[in-house]
């Protein structure tokens, strides 16, 4: 009967118990160990020997192999990995996964390419595998800044704001191995003031916006950059703190140049506004949004009645030039609501105006103001009382109108 | 020193190489003598060898079915379509030619194969069956056909330890037990995991523990772990996600996941039952094209469902980490049933343990992701459900209870896991016994026309004792110190021939009737039944001990005496040769019993 397992061999050859070898059908004895025709018998020492060489020679033949499977195998996984990165930049992050998972079958311990799989699928919704991956990868590296920094996202995409703190801490606070940390640190405390700001934790968001501001190296971008932010959170001081310090790097800097007018402006000193953005546009494109601030402040230095140690005539006539704008403004607005002014009154608020404005008309001029200064309050009265009633019933001033609004509201009117 | 200075100047004046392969055979000749390497030993230090030999091939075998790969289907997850159904289908018929023309004893999965070695073969594994296997598997696990490498490993591993035994000349039985060391050493270096892979060995291919065998069995799969690991990386099978039990209602949850793997292995076997001995009835000439049918229809469902090739294990470690939805995982473990029947029914070389572990790991994570669909804050980690169910699927498929739970355990690294395990794999266990009586490795054997030892039934074979055999009334008892003639008086009324007789500390002994009547008629009749030349000592036995204990001792004695285990000289009862053979007529024929 033969070793092998298909029955219809068991007539033809056998195994001999001694030596092993077949024995041929027919043959009762093996040819082998036949008497007299016995080899000589083996060491044992020749075949431990024998053994030992072809250990050592597999050895060599597996070492070379598998050196040869893995350098394959990171290859492979690199070629994906660059084929995914390719397909999540191009914004197909479904095939960015398949990319990534692939990549990963042949290098099951790269922790990048994991760290990838995970951002493409959380781009791609598909947040629970995300996670599992991220934990997978948090449990292995507690402090990696990377991967704290996705969770933090992941917990941000579902509004868990304790999970999405922890972790963006984590992140900041983290290790970025391989990596220029500080930036990263920065993206990272960046994202999670914008987080906060989004959630209505204000208070949250602006000290980590004060500590960013306080950890910033001297560049003039990042500067302006969080004094942008500043702006946006109207903390119009700190802001101009910040677009100054940009200036101070680089004083040609547009962007700071530009924050830098509108928080002065926003702090009602139009005239460094003014100077500001005017070296804004000698050093940039004319930016027309810019140009209309510009423009602005100029009309509101221009139209300023209080300003100081201006001359009676010159205050005198700014005032006339205000109520003639107020007037023109109520007249424009009461047309666009068809409402008639100057007819028999009706008693709409327009028409109430209008009379006042008819009644202080006469006295508007500029030699009466010039010599009455309660006449200077009471027209600007009027005028900040039509500003405030055309903005709500005609919506907000434009050009200098604007202006008027804003010399009136800076000196308590309105 | 006359001695020793000889050989160094014959050795001065050859070539390096040759001195040192001089040096180190003179050491190996010395070494055995001064240590007196006998064979018990050498078995030990062979075990070593072999499970570096094994690992060193388990490497080469596993790179070698990654080439054939990457050569045949590219480095994709989901092979382009041409490639998905050409690679298996091509594969297919030069694995079929290869195994009919040159190497038609690597048909099957290696584990019957070994055990065929080990119970008929007295050991015996051609090399060229190592061969044969490594190639034709390498070719089909790397195409795409569903089946793993870890059976084949087995054989493989026991392929090179029975050559290095042979080469030897060990004596049979060495050789014999040689083959389940290469096998444990090739299964652990495939399988990253040697606790499981001594416990299968253990349980399907030897079916007992045995001290002497045990040694080498782990320090071979030791020896091969650390190869595999040294070579490829000791990073664990799978991403295993924390384990963690959510309630005790939970366990109930487990149990049902037993119930649907029971299920599942079930309808595995019934499928091997029914497909594999007709497609082997098939005309002769069919076996060279049934590999490339099942490739080629194996490649049309991959079109589909790509994750169903090979051994898929990066699936099963998707599937742990809930990288796919209860819906699809049932779909793959239903599709993975289909193509590994395909696949081995076919007689593609190649093992079963990684689709029977695949199918469970889907069925557990379709189980698990079922119950948390309906029950989320009952269920804990679908992860763990895929982990318990390849434990579930491997227990109920391939019947070997042990190293199912032990797996499990030794993949996960987390022992706090058993309590699920157990009771997943205990239901499954008995759901696939209860509506299958023969286990799957016997029935494949029995297709294959030979008839190997059920482990399952050596594991359940009740042992006779010679309490079952013995008669508690054990007639009269003489006593040593008795004179002959005081004797003599009291025998000679009683029907026995023969009857015991206490030496006190000295033990028992047994003299006849017929002795002692003799003595008395010579006139002896003063001295004592202690004192008689004549007095043969008998070995004793206790009631607790295997009857066949009692068979071996038994000799030509009448009968002999059975002890307690607290006192030798209180006596329970007597046994005789034919106490003994009515009692095993009794349990195996339903003969009458000895009398108790």
């Amino acid at each position: 009967m033969a070793p092998a397992h298909a029955p219809e061999e068991s007539a033809r050859d056998r195994p001999c118990p001694k030596c092993g070898r077949l024995i041929p059908r027919g043959s009762l004895e093996c040819p082998r160990c036949l008497p007299g025709a016995l080899p000589r018998p083996h060491d044992v020492e020749a075949v431990l020997l024998g053994s030992l060489l072809i250990l050592g020679l597999l050895f060599a033949v597996t070492g070379f192999a598998t050196r040869l499977y893995h350098a394959q195998q990171k290859a492979i996984a690199q070629h994906w990995f660059a084929k995914g990165q390719q397909e999540l930049r191009a914004g197909h992050a479904d095939r960015a996964v398949v990319d990534f998972r692939t990549a990963l079958v042949y290098q099951r311990d790269n922790s990048q390419i994991e760290l990838r799989l995970a951002q493409a699928l959380a781009t791609a919704n598909r947040t629970d595998e995300a996670r599992s991956y991220l934990e997978d990868l948090r449990s292995r590296e507690p402090e990696n800044g990377p991967v704290n920094l996705e969770l933090g996202r992941l917990a941000a995409r579902q509004g868990d704001l304790r999970a999405a703190l922890t972790y963006y801490r984590s992140a900041i606070y983290g290790d970025w191995a391989g990596q220029d940390a500080a930036p990263e640190r920065r993206a990272a405390r960046l994202e999670l003031y914008h987080f906060l700001m989004s959630h209505g934790a204000t208070a949250e968001a602006q000290a980590e916006l004060m500590t960013l501001a306080a950890t910033l190296p001297p560049d003039p971008n990042l500067h302006a950059q969080v004094g942008q932010l500043f702006l946006d959170a109207g903390e119009n001081d700190q802001a101009l703190k910040e677009f100054q310090s940009a200036l101070q790097e680089d004083r040609h800097n547009l962007r700071a140049l530009v924050g830098a007018g509108e928080a002065e402006f926003r702090l009602g000193r139009y005239s460094p506004a003014r100077a500001y953005w005017e070296r804004a546009l000698s050093y940039g494109p004319r930016n027309p949004e810019i140009v209309r601030r510009f423009q602005i402040a100029n009309a509101v230095l221009s139209l300023d009645p209080y300003a100081p140690g201006l001359p009676a005539a010159v205050r005198g006539h700014r005032v006339a030039e205000a109520f003639r704008l107020a007037m023109a403004r109520l007249t424009k607005c009461a047309r666009a609501r068809g409402e008639s002014l100057g007819g028999p009154e009706k008693g709409t608020p327009l028409e109430s105006l209008y009379g006042r404005g008819a009644r202080l008309r006469p006295r508007a001029k500029e030699a009466a103001l010039r010599r009455d200064p309660d006449l200077i309050t009471a027209v600007m009265d009027w005028v900040a009382d039509v500003e405030t009633l055309t903005a709500s019933y005609c919506g907000p001033a434009q050009g200098l109108d604007e202006a008027l609004v804003l010399v009136v509201r800076e000196h308590g009117g309105a | 020193m006359a001695e020793s200075s000889q050989p160094a100047a014959a050795v001065s004046t050859s070539s390096p190489p040759r001195r040192w392969a001089k040096a180190l055979r003179a050491g190996l000749q010395v070494v055995p003598e001064q240590l007196s390497l006998g064979e018990g030993q050498l078995f030990l230090l062979l075990a070593i060898l072999i499970g570096l030999l094994a690992g060193l091939s388990v490497v080469c075998f596993q790179v070698a079915i990654e080439w054939v790969h990457w050569w045949l289907l590219g480095s994709a997850l989901a092979p382009s379509p041409w490639r998905a159904i050409l690679a298996p289908t091509l594969a297919g018929l030069a694995v079929a030619a290869l195994v009919m023309k040159l190497f038609p004893r690597v048909r099957g999965s290696g584990v019957n194969q070994t055990k065929a070695a080990v119970y008929i073969y007295d050991g015996y594994i051609p090399f060229s069956t190592v061969v044969g296997k490594f190639l034709t598997c390498a070719l089909a696990i790397g195409s795409g056909q569903s089946l793993g490498p870890e059976d084949p490993s087995l054989q493989i591993g026991a392929g090179i330890a029975s050559a290095l035994g042979r080469r030897l000349r060990l004596s049979r039985d060495k050789v014999r037990l040689i083959a389940p060391v290469g096998a444990a050493a090739g299964l652990a270096a495939a399988f990253n995991a040697p606790i499981s892979a001594v416990l299968f060995v253990i349980e399907e291919v030897i079916g007992r523990w045995s001290a002497g065998v045990l040694g080498a069995i782990v320090l071979s799969a030791v020896s091969a772990t650390v190869i595999e690991r040294g070579f490829l990386g000791s990073e664990p099978l799978f991403r295993i996600p924390v384990y963690r039990l959510v309630h005790d209602w939970e366990l109930g949850a487990y149990a049902i996941l037993g119930a649907v793997g029971g299920l599942a292995s079930l309808i595995l076997v019934k499928l091997l039952s029914y497909l594999r001995p007709r497609l082997k009835a098939l005309p002769r000439r069919t076996q060279y094209v049934q590999p490339a049918a099942a490739g080629l229809l194996i490649g049309v469902m991959a079109l589909w469902l790509p994750q169903v090739t090979g051994a898929g294990y990066q699936v099963m470690d998707q599937a742990i980490n809930r990288e796919y939805a209860w819906r699809m995982l049932a779909l793959l473990a239903a599709a993975k049933i289909l193509a590994t029947g395909l696949s081995f029914s076919s007689g593609t070389p190649g093992g079963m343990f990684a689709p029977t572990l695949f199918i469970g790991a889907m069925v557990g994570g379709a189980v698990g992701g079922l119950e948390r669909h309906f029950f989320p804050g009952l269920t804990g980690s679908v992860g763990a459900y895929a982990l318990v169910g390849m434990g579930t699927l491997f227990a109920g498929f391939l019947r070997a209870p042990m190293t199912s739970a032990f797996m499990v355990l030794e993949l996960s690294g987390n022992y706090s896991i058993i309590v699920p395990v157990m009771i997943s794999n205990a239901i499954a266990y008995f759901i696939s016994r209860r509506y299958q009586t023969v286990p799957i490795f016997d029935l494949l054997a029995r297709q294959d026309g030979f008839h190997l030892p059920s482990m399952e039934e050596q594991r359940e074979e009740s042992t006779l004792r010679v309490e079952d055999a013995m008669r508690r009334d054990a007639g009269v008892i003489l006593d040593g110190r008795q004179p002959i003639a005081e004797a003599l008086q009291i025998i000679a009324t009683r029907p026995e021939e023969h009857f015991l007789v206490r030496l006190g500390c000295r033990g028992w002994s047994g003299v006849s009737k017929e002795l002692v009547a003799w003595q008395a008629g010579q006139g002896r009749g003063g001295v004592t039944l202690a004192e008689l030349p004549e007095n043969i000592r008998l070995p004793w036995l206790h009631p607790d001990q295997p009857l066949e204990v009692a068979l071996r001792r038994i000799d030509d004695h009448p009968a002999l005496p059975v002890v307690s285990r607290l006192d030798p000289q209180v006596l329970e009862g007597v046994i005789s040769l034919e106490d003994i053979l009515n009692t095993y007529r009794a349990a195996y024929l339903g003969g009458p019993t000895a009398g108790r």
